[in-house]
C-alpha cells in the first residue's frame, strides 16, 4: 500500500510539472496580439475552400469575413508574424491533415527572407501553440536558431522557467485556453497612420531568392499538386519593404513555368481603391481594417470569377455558422 | 628533511616570481573611436553605435518610422542630403544603427566613394573581408563596413553597428 | 565489470572534455606508477626528486604560462587535482606508509576515475582502492542516497550558486561603477556562491560515487560553523587542507620546531595553497596565513561572534577570487570601501543588480534551507533515515520541480524584452 502512495506522489509531481510548463509559457493574449493565432485554427470547422499562407502581409491584409460576405467564400488565413516559407510549408502540411481546400494562396513576400530573419521570438509565437505532430517536429527543426534547443519546445519550462518571477494576470487568465482575437486568421487593426516618407531604396548584395526558399516553394507546389489543390501566388500591396523588380521577375517566371496564377496587388492599388492616407496603420507597410476590406472585396471578385468556388451562403448549415461569425466581426469592427 | 627545505625554498622563490601581475584585461573600450569604423562628414564624426540627436546631426530632409511584424519595435530612418541614418533605441536614448551613402559626394573616412574600383577598395581596406556575391564586409570592433559592387564599381556603402554586441 | 566500465568511461569523458590534456594525465599516471619501482633500490631519493620536479614542474609551468609567456599550451583539465593525487601516492609509498601497487590497471583507475578528476576531492590511494576494485556497486539504499545527494548538489549549483553569480559577475564587470559597498556585498555573496558551487559539485561527485559503491571522503563539513579561520580549513576543501598538512606543513616541521618556525610553516603552507589556486591568489594565501598563524588575535569569548568574525574574514579575502586577473585590482577594489562608500546607492539599486524581488526571495529561501541543512542535528539525520517511503519519494520529487522551475540554466526568456526591446 505504501508503494501506491509513492506512486501517487510521483503522479502528482508529473501533473504539477505539466502545469508548470503551461504556467510559465507566455500566453501573449492581450500583451502581444500576434501571439494567439496558431491555436485558433484547430477549433474551426474544417470546410475552408481557400487557405491563405504567409506572414503579416496576409493576416493583416486579407479578411475572410469580407470574402464570405461578398461571395460566400470560406477561407482561413494560416499566417504568423514573419512566417518564413519553410514554416508556411509545414503549416500547410499540417493543415492538409485536417482538410483539403480547393485553393491555396501563398503570399510571395517571404521568398526574400533568409537565415537573418530566423528569430527565436517569432518562432515561439508561431510554434508554441501548434499541436504536436510530425509536421511540428519538422517545423521546429527547420526553424531553430543556433541557440535554441529542441527539448525546450517539448518542455517549455526549460526555456521559460525564469518567467516565474514575472507571471502576470494573463498567465492565469489564459492558462487553459489561449486568447482568441482573430477572425478566420485575420487580425483587425483600426489604427490609421498615413504613409509618409519612406527610406531610400537600398542596393542589395543579391536579388536572387535563395535555393532553399525556392526549394520550399517547389515543395508547396508539389504538395498542392498531390492533393489536386490549385496554388495561387499573390503579393500584398505594401509600400515597404520594397518589392524589387528583380524579385518580381523571378516570381513571374516561376508562375509562368508552373502555370500558376499570380496577382501582384502592388500594381493595382488604384483599381483596388486604396488610399494610403487612410488605409494603413503603419505608414504603408500593412493595410489596416479599411484597406484590408477594400483589398478583400477586390480579391473576392477575382476569386469568384476565376475559380469554381462554392457560394456557402446557399448552404443552410454553413451559412448559419458564418452569419454568427460575421455578426461578431461587425461588432468588433464597430467597437 | 633537507630535501623538503630545498623544495620549500624553491617553491617560495617561484611564488615570489609569480607575484608579478598578470597583464590586466582592459575592459572593452567602446568609446575609443580608433577601434571602430566611423564616418567623417564636414566637421562631424558619425560613429555607428554612437548617440544620435537632431541637435547634433541637424534636421533631416525626410523621416520615417517603420514597425516590424510584431514586437521588435520601430526603426527610425532619417534621410539627409547625402546619407541616410537609421537609429535604434536603448534605455530611452537613440543611437546610430547604420549610415547609408546616397551619392558620391560623401567619402568614407578612409577615402572610398561611389565609382571606385575593387582594387581601390582593397588598397584602402585590405584583404581581410568577408565576400558574399558582390558584397564585401569589413569588420572593426562592433561596426561593419558593407560595400557592394555593381558592374565592377562601388555602388553602395553602408556602416552598420552590431546591436547584438550590446547584449 | 564495474572497473572496466568506470575506466573506459573515464577515458572517454576526459578525451571529450579535455582532449590533448590526456597525454599529460597519462604521463603523470605512468610516471608515478613506475617511479615507485625504484624506491626499493639505491637512489630512491633521487628518483623521488626527479618525479616531484617533473610533475610539479609541469603543473607550475602550465599554471605560470600567463606570467612568463613562454608557452601557450592548453592547461589539462584537472591537472591541479590529479597532480596532487599522484604526489600523495608516490610520497606515501616512499615513506613506507603504503605498499606499492602492483596492478597498473588498478592504479590507472585511481588516477583516471572521472567523478573526482575535475573538481576533487583529492583522494588517497589507500582510502579508495578497495571500493574502486570491488565489483559491487551500491546497495539500493546507497543508490537512492547517492541520487538524492546528486539532486541536492544540482539544487545548490543551479538555484543558489548560478543565481548569485548573476549579481557578482555584474558587480565585478564594471570596476568603476561598482565600488565600495558593492564590493563588500559581492564578497559576502561570493562566500555563499562559492560554497554552493563547490560543495554542490562535490555532492554530485560523492553522490555518483555512492551509486557505484565508492565511498569518498567528505570535502565540506558545515564550514560556516567555524569559530576560527584555522577551524575553517578543517571544514572547507578538507581534501586540500589535509594534503597540504601531510605533504607541506608536516615535512616543513609542522609545530615541532618552535613557535616562530611554526608560524613560518603555516605561512609557507598557505602560500602553496594560494599558488595551487593560481598566481594571482598568493596574496589570498598570505591573508589566510596571517589569519591562521595569528588566530588568537581574531578570537573572542563569544561563540557567535567568533563565527561571525570568521565568516567576515573569509568573505573579505574572496575579493581576490572576484577580481582574479590582478591581485592589485582586487586590493584596490576592496580598499575602495574607504574612498567610495556607496552604501545608499547599493541599497537603492539592489533590485537592479539582475535579480528582481521574486528572485531575491527564492535566493533567500534557498540559502536559508542550505544553512538549515548544514546546521542539522543528529536528530534530523536519524529522522530522515527512518522516515517513510512517502517522504523519501516526496523530497526528490520536490527537489526536481524546484530545480526545473527556479534553477538558473539555459537562455533566459523575457516576454517584455520582445515587446519593449526598442523602447
Amino acid at each position: 500500500m505504501k508503494w501506491i502512495r509513492s506512486l501517487l506522489i510521483i503522479l502528482l509531481t508529473l501533473i504539477i510539472f505539466v502545469g508548470l510548463n503551461r504556467l510559465v509559457s507566455p500566453k501573449y493574449g492581450d500583451s502581444l496580439v500576434e501571439g494567439s493565432m496558431t491555436a485558433a485554427y484547430y477549433e474551426e470547422e474544417k470546410n475552408h475552400e481557400i487557405i491563405f499562407l504567409g506572414d503579416c502581409e496576409v493576416y493583416a491584409n486579407i479578411s475572410p469575413m469580407v470574402l464570405y460576405e461578398e461571395e460566400g467564400i470560406t477561407a482561413y488565413v494560416r499566417g504568423n508574424s514573419q512566417q518564413l516559407i519553410h514554416q508556411s510549408y509545414y503549416l500547410l502540411e499540417e493543415t492538409l491533415k485536417y482538410e483539403i481546400p480547393k485553393i491555396v494562396v501563398f503570399n510571395v513576400n517571404s521568398l526574400r527572407y533568409g537565415e537573418e530573419e530566423k528569430s527565436e521570438g517569432y518562432n515561439r509565437l508561431m510554434i508554441d501553440q501548434m499541436k504536436w505532430s510530425k509536421e511540428k517536429i519538422d517545423l521546429i527543426k527547420a526553424s531553430m536558431t543556433k541557440e535554441e534547443n529542441f527539448w525546450s519546445y517539448v518542455f517549455p519550462i526549460l526555456r521559460y522557467h525564469s518567467r516565474f518571477s514575472k507571471l502576470s494576470e494573463e498567465d492565469f487568465k489564459y492558462f487553459f485556453i489561449d486568447n482568441r482575437n482573430t477572425f478566420n486568421g485575420f487580425l483587425i487593426n483600426k489604427e490609421i497612420r498615413p504613409a509618409g516618407s519612406l527610406p531610400t531604396k537600398k542596393i542589395l548584395p543579391t536579388y536572387e531568392f535563395s535555393k532553399e526558399n525556392m526549394d520550399y516553394l517547389e515543395k508547396i507546389y508539389e504538395l498542392c499538386r498531390e492533393h489536386n489543390i490549385k496554388l495561387v501566388l499573390m503579393k500584398a500591396p505594401s509600400l515597404y519593404p520594397y518589392w524589387y523588380d528583380e524579385y518580381e521577375s523571378q516570381v513571374v517566371e516561376y508562375a509562368k513555368s508552373h502555370d500558376l496564377d499570380y496577382y501582384n496587388f502592388t500594381k493595382v492599388t488604384e483599381e483596388i481603391g486604396l488610399d494610403y492616407e487612410t488605409d494603413t496603420y503603419d505608414g504603408g507597410l500593412h493595410l489596416n481594417l479599411y484597406g484590408a476590406t477594400k483589398l478583400s472585396k477586390y480579391f473576392a471578385k477575382i476569386l469568384k470569377e476565376n475559380y469554381a468556388l462554392t457560394d456557402y451562403r446557399l448552404d443552410k448549415k454553413v451559412n448559419e455558422v458564418y452569419n454568427k461569425k460575421v455578426l461578431e466581426y461587425k461588432k468588433k469592427v464597430e467597437e | 628533511m633537507n630535501l623538503k627545505k630545498l623544495l620549500g625554498i624553491g617553491l617560495i622563490t617561484l611564488c615570489l616570481a609569480g607575484c608579478g601581475e598578470t597583464p590586466a584585461n582592459k575592459t572593452g573600450n567602446e568609446s575609443n573611436n580608433t577601434s571602430v569604423y566611423s564616418l567623417k562628414v564636414s566637421n562631424m564624426e558619425i560613429v555607428p553605435g554612437g548617440e544620435f540627436s537632431r541637435e547634433k546631426f541637424g534636421t533631416e530632409n525626410a523621416f520615417s518610422e517603420l514597425s516590424s511584424c510584431a514586437f521588435e519595435g520601430k526603426d527610425r530612418v532619417y534621410t539627409y542630403d547625402h546619407y541616410e541614418i537609421q537609429t535604434f533605441l536603448k534605455d530611452g536614448k537613440e543611437y546610430v544603427l547604420s549610415v547609408y551613402f546616397l551619392d558620391n559626394t560623401v567619402k568614407t573616412s578612409e577615402g572610398l566613394e561611389f565609382g571606385d574600383t575593387l582594387d581601390k577598395m582593397k588598397e584602402l581596406y585590405g584583404n581581410n573581408y568577408k565576400e558574399t556575391g558582390t558584397m564585401y564586409e569589413y569588420e572593426k570592433g562592433n561596426t561593419t563596413l558593407k560595400v557592394i559592387l555593381q558592374n565592377d564599381v562601388v555602388s553602395s556603402i553602408e556602416y552598420v553597428f552590431d546591436v547584438d554586441s550590446l547584449k | 565489470m564495474k572497473k572496466i566500465f568506470l575506466f573506459l568511461f573515464s577515458i572517454l569523458i576526459y578525451i571529450y572534455f579535455g582532449s590533448t590534456g590526456i597525454f599529460f594525465l597519462l604521463f603523470s599516471a605512468l610516471s608515478s606508477f613506475y617511479v615507485t619501482k625504484f624506491f626499493y633500490g639505491k637512489h630512491k631519493k633521487l628518483w623521488l626528486i626527479l618525479f616531484l620536479v617533473s610533475n610539479i614542474g609541469i603543473l607550475l609551468t602550465l599554471k605560470f604560462q600567463e606570467v612568463f609567456h613562454f608557452t601557450n599550451i592548453i592547461v589539462p583539465l584537472g591537472i591541479s587535482y590529479y597532480t596532487l593525487q599522484v604526489v600523495s601516492y608516490v610520497v606515501d609509498v616512499y615513506r613506507g606508509k603504503i605498499e606499492r601497487e602492483q596492478n597498473l590497471f588498478t592504479y590507472l583507475l585511481y588516477v583516471f576515475y572521472f567523478p573526482y578528476l575535475f573538481i576533487g576531492p583529492i583522494s588517497r590511494f589507500s582510502d579508495v582502492k578497495k571500493d574502486l576494485i570491488s565489483s559491487k556497486i551500491g546497495t539500493k539504499q546507497e543508490i537512492y542516497d547517492g541520487l538524492v545527494r546528486i539532486l541536492w548538489g544540482v539544487f545548490k549549483k543551479l538555484v543558489i550558486a548560478n543565481r548569485i553569480a548573476m549579481v557578482t559577475s555584474l558587480i565585478t564587470s564594471n570596476t568603476s561603477l561598482y565600488q565600495g559597498a558593492y564590493v563588500i556585498f559581492a564578497c559576502f555573496l561570493y562566500s555563499i556562491q562559492l560554497y554552493a558551487d563547490f560543495s554542490g559539485g562535490i555532492d554530485m561527485v560523492l553522490g555518483l560515487s555512492h551509486c557505484f559503491g565508492i565511498h569518498l571522503k567528505e570535502n565540506f563539513r558545515s564550514p560556516f560553523q567555524s569559530e576560527s579561520v584555522k577551524e575553517f580549513w578543517n571544514r572547507w576543501h578538507i581534501a586540500l587542507s589535509t594534503w597540504l598538512k601531510d605533504y607541506v606543513y608536516i615535512p616543513l616541521g609542522g609545530n615541532r620546531c618552535g613557535k616562530i618556525r611554526q608560524k613560518i610553516n603555516v605561512f609557507v603552507t598557505f602560500l602553496v595553497s594560494g599558488l595551487w589556486h593560481g598566481t594571482s591568489y598568493l596574496l589570498w594565501g598570505v591573508c589566510h596565513g596571517i589569519f591562521v598563524a595569528f588566530s588568537k588575535f581574531f578570537s573572542t569569548k563569544s561563540k557567535i561572534l567568533n563565527r561571525l568574525i570568521t565568516f567576515v574574514l573569509v568573505s573579505f579575502v574572496w575579493v581576490f577570487f572576484l577580481y582574479p586577473t590582478s591581485a592589485l585590482t582586487a586590493s584596490k577594489m576592496f580598499l575602495s570601501i574607504f574612498t567610495t562608500g556607496n552604501y545608499v546607492s547599493l541599497f537603492q539599486n539592489i533590485l537592479s543588480l539582475t535579480l528582481d524581488v521574486g528572485n531575491w526571495i527564492v535566493l533567500l529561501i534557498s540559502v536559508f534551507l542550505l544553512f538549515l541543512y548544514d546546521f542539522r542535528s543528529e536528530k534530523w539525520i536519524n529522522f530522515w533515515k527512518r522516515s517513510s517511503i512517502e517522504w523519501k519519494t516526496l523530497v526528490p520529487c520536490v527537489l526536481v520541480l524546484v530545480i526545473l522551475l527556479f534553477g538558473v540554466y539555459g537562455i533566459g526568456f523575457e516576454v517584455t524584452d520582445f515587446i519593449y526591446s526598442k523602447f
